[in-house]
């Protein structure tokens, strides 16, 4: 199957700066697709490269098998896919209807129909200046302007940040509608509920290296949180067996909670015949623990990941909010 | 709505942007000729001093002044250039029709300007309190129509390219 999206071994650098430092990643059609990263892990870089507004300092990207950084593929990629940004800056003087008109100059027939009916679903008068509109509705009419021309696929830069729950609930439907067409939604977000309810595949992107990639439901099966109590808060626990991975370890007091991917039962079978452990607890780890198992503290999991190619163990000895 | 032209759209969406300097210039510049008009015939022509065709130049002027900010300018502050270079269409495409846009409006502006001196010229020819030489001065001296046009149209071209560059429009104008 072709991948919409392929990039291997992505870089880039800005000055004092690494924004990505070796990114392999692939998106098959159909799939929504969603990555995750706290506030400067390099996501904005990454869509910035797959639409062509940025060149990468290394490494190969590809979008539905063109180059975004060759100037001509970039404007065949553009006629192909729908981009909205995280704060999408439309001409406030234009009304709803006029920036539709505008935006169909630059693609085939049949924009401005699907256009016309995104905005009547929507309910957002034609006649209505931009400048006028709430924020949800711009990003609304961003939506709609970015769908119009039936993209293969659609990519969206952190899409409800700033709205208000109703209008990104709404919002979040509207995607999976996207994707129950068939169509590809790339979509960046630190926002881990919508994105557990929208996305098929994840990837969590932490200073600019990809912690964690997979399917979604798959991953919240194969990974466990293991919570030890201790009759010492100094002991000192081993390691489980090679087929349990720790993703993170947390310590509370008496308390250590483990962020294990597989054999997950088999780690809290073996700590509870340690020495000095009081009780074992496992329940499945949800998206936001695996979120802050990737991307708090020293990213020493990251590093232990490219030197092996297996997961590592993220030290967290601070206390948990 | 039927779809027009990427050049249509792009040609309409440049003239709706520097519409309101048009009309503001315009405002400006008639209001001034107005204003001394009136001066001129309520009160002795003594007292309302020379006429100056001057007021003429100012428009195109002001114009050529303020096109960068509001072509370019105002575009990269608000992000909107950001939005249009998402779209399918070359960033050489966009810079060939504001630039055509501005060469075009500043033409438009100094016919505008010179038809009305010529009416000016027409009114006031003869009468008491301006004199012919004053007139002339400006608009059949060398100087006028070559000098004003060409600094018009360098303020215009150096506005745009300094839109451009200089991330803040204060900053340009």
């Amino acid at each position: 199957m072709n991948d919409v999206i392929k990039i291997e071994g992505l870089e880039m650098r800005f000055r004092g700066c690494e924004a990505l430092r070796g990114v392999d990643l692939s998106v098959q059609p159909g799939t929504v697709y969603a990555l995750l990263g706290e506030n400067g892990a390099g996501k904005t870089t990454m869509i910035r490269i797959l639409t062509g507004f940025q060149k990468p300092t290394a490494g190969s990207c590809r979008v539905l098998n063109m180059d975004p950084s060759k100037k001509e593929d970039s404007l065949k990629i553009r006629q192909r896919i729908g981009y909205v940004s995280d704060a999408p800056a439309l001409y406030d003087w234009m009304t709803v209807g006029e920036i539709g008109w505008l935006a169909s100059s630059f693609f085939a027939e049949g924009f401005v129909d699907r256009y016309r009916a995104s905005i009547e679903k929507y309910e957002l008068p034609s006649d209505r200046k931009i400048k006028h509109l709430s924020k949800g509705q711009r990003s609304k009419v961003a939506l709609s302007l970015a769908l119009a021309h039936d993209p293969e696929l659609l990519i969206l830069d952190e899409p409800t940040s700033g709205l208000d729950p109703l209008v990104r609930r709404e919002f979040l439907e509207s995607m999976i509608t996207v994707a129950a067409t068939g169509r590809t939604v790339f979509l960046s977000s630190h926002q881990i509920a919508e994105v557990e309810r929208v996305a098929d595949q994840i990837a969590i992107l932490h200073k600019g290296r990809l912690q964690l990639v997979g399917n979604l439901s798959e991953l919240k099966e194969s990974i466990s949180m293991v919570t030890v109590s201790l009759n010492d808060p100094l002991v000192s626990l081993p390691d489980p067996s090679a087929n349990s991975k720790i993703l993170a370890e947390i310590s509370e007091g008496r308390q250590k909670q483990f962020v294990v991917q597989g054999g997950g039962d088999e780690a809290a079978e073996f700590w509870k015949n340690c020495t000095g452990v009081a009780s074992v607890r496992i329940q499945p780890a949800t998206l936001e623990e695996l979120f802050v198992a990737c991307t708090r503290g020293d990213s020493k999991y990251a590093h232990r990941k490219s030197e092996s190619g297996n997961a590592g163990r993220l030290s967290m000895e601070a206390q948990r909010s | 709505m039927s779809r027009p032209t990427i050049e249509k759209a792009l040609v309409w969406k440049e003239l709706r942007q520097i519409a309101p300097l048009f009309w503001a210039v315009l405002g400006l510049g008639g209001g001034l000729n107005l204003l001394m008009i009136t001066l001129f015939f309520f009160t002795s022509p003594a007292d309302s001093g020379p006429i100056s065709p001057y007021s003429f130049i100012v428009m195109p002027i002001i114009f050529a002044t303020g096109i960068g900010v509001l072509l370019v300018g105002m575009e990269k502050e608000n992000r909107t250039l950001q939005w249009l270079q998402g779209m399918p269409v070359s960033s050489a495409q966009i810079a060939k029709t504001k630039f055509m846009v501005a060469v075009v409006s500043l033409i438009g502006t100094w016919a505008l300007s010179l038809l009305m001196l010529w009416m000016f010229r027409i009114v006031f020819q003869g009468q008491p309190g301006i004199t012919k030489p004053e007139l002339d001065s400006l608009s059949e001296s060398y100087f006028y129509p070559i000098l004003f046009p060409t600094v018009s149209f360098f303020l215009g071209f150096a506005g745009l390219a300094l839109a451009w560059r200089v991330s803040s429009p204060i900053y340009a104008l």
